[in-house]
């Protein structure tokens, strides 16, 4: 099936890390280090930057985040109407996977 | 720590270099994120496409200023490798796959002739296909990086498979 560009699947190891870079620049543009900050926050979790670059350049190269220019070497990354959109996609699926996982847990 | 950013392609570095300098700026060795940082330099080796898809995604017009049929071009150039990679070096890579595999199982099986039937011989009867599978990455894969970078890749790659082979076939014919 041919790749979707807003379709986070084949990113591998990376899909985590990206989908929580979607949701950091969700409400706002961020810098790296404001992104790994706001991610622990969130989800407790501190990507290295290794992960955390190999997740951006991802997202760059497939249009869902834009890098912004800044004065200083540390340039603030935004979500495009792209990203925005596959952060909607893959929210919704998961909303819809942990309903069935709630229900069965339920009737257990 | 800053050091381990040695370890990635010069284009990576020219783009992210910078930010994750100044992430590590101040911040004390630590092996997590040296192993983090490390893995990370390999996964770039490995997929060049997406450091080269990134650098051509911050050249051209953002997916909003972009119509449907440009981006739609777009799409249908960027390919299975990125940006970089043209249908015309799909085709020399597959077309050097299936060349190279012919002339050196030709080659393989006349020295397997001559070593009359050598196990060590036997198994390395699929290392034609293999060399020239990875020799074929420098249309692809290691399109762009200097000659040194492929020559390591693609010597060291089938180097490698050559060990663990000779050393499998060793096992089941001694063992």
């Amino acid at each position: 099936m041919a790749r979707q560009d807003d379709d986070l699947d084949d990113f591998g190891r990376f899909a985590e890390p990206a989908l929580m870079i979607l949701i950091s620049l969700a409400d706002g543009p961020k810098h790296g280090y404001a992104m790994t900050d706001d991610i622990e926050q969130v989800a407790g979790v501190r990507f290295g930057p290794g992960t955390l670059y190999g997740a951006i350049t991802r997202l760059e190269g497939r249009g869902l985040i834009q890098r912004l220019e800044s004065d200083d070497r540390r340039n603030p990354y935004r979500l495009t109407a792209l990203g925005e959109r596959a952060l909607r996609a893959r929210l919704t699926s998961l909303q819809a996977i942990t309903r069935v996982g709630q229900r069965r847990l339920a009737s257990a | 720590m800053t050091f381990l950013l040695r370890l990635y392609p010069s284009a990576w570095r020219r783009r992210y270099g910078g930010e994750v300098r100044e992430m590590l700026a101040g911040r004390r060795f630590s092996l997590r994120i040296a192993v983090d940082l490390i893995a990370g330099a390999i996964d770039t080796w490995l997929h060049p496409s997406v450091t080269l898809a990134a650098a051509a995604a911050a050249a051209r017009p953002t997916p909003e200023e972009q119509t449907m049929l440009s981006r739609l071009l777009r799409f249908d150039c960027a390919g299975l490798y990125g940006p970089g990679v043209t249908r015309a070096d799909q085709w020399k890579a597959s077309i050097s796959v299936v060349v190279m595999t012919v002339v050196l199982t030709i080659a393989w099986w006349g020295l397997h002739l001559r070593l009359h039937d050598d196990p060590r011989m036997d198994s390395l009867s699929l290392m034609p296909f293999v060399f020239a599978l990875f020799y074929s990455m420098r249309y692809t894969y290691l399109k762009g990086r200097p000659a040194i970078v492929q020559a390591v890749f693609i010597g060291g790659l089938t180097l490698l498979v050559a060990a663990v082979v000779l050393a499998v076939g060793w096992a089941t014919t001694t063992l």
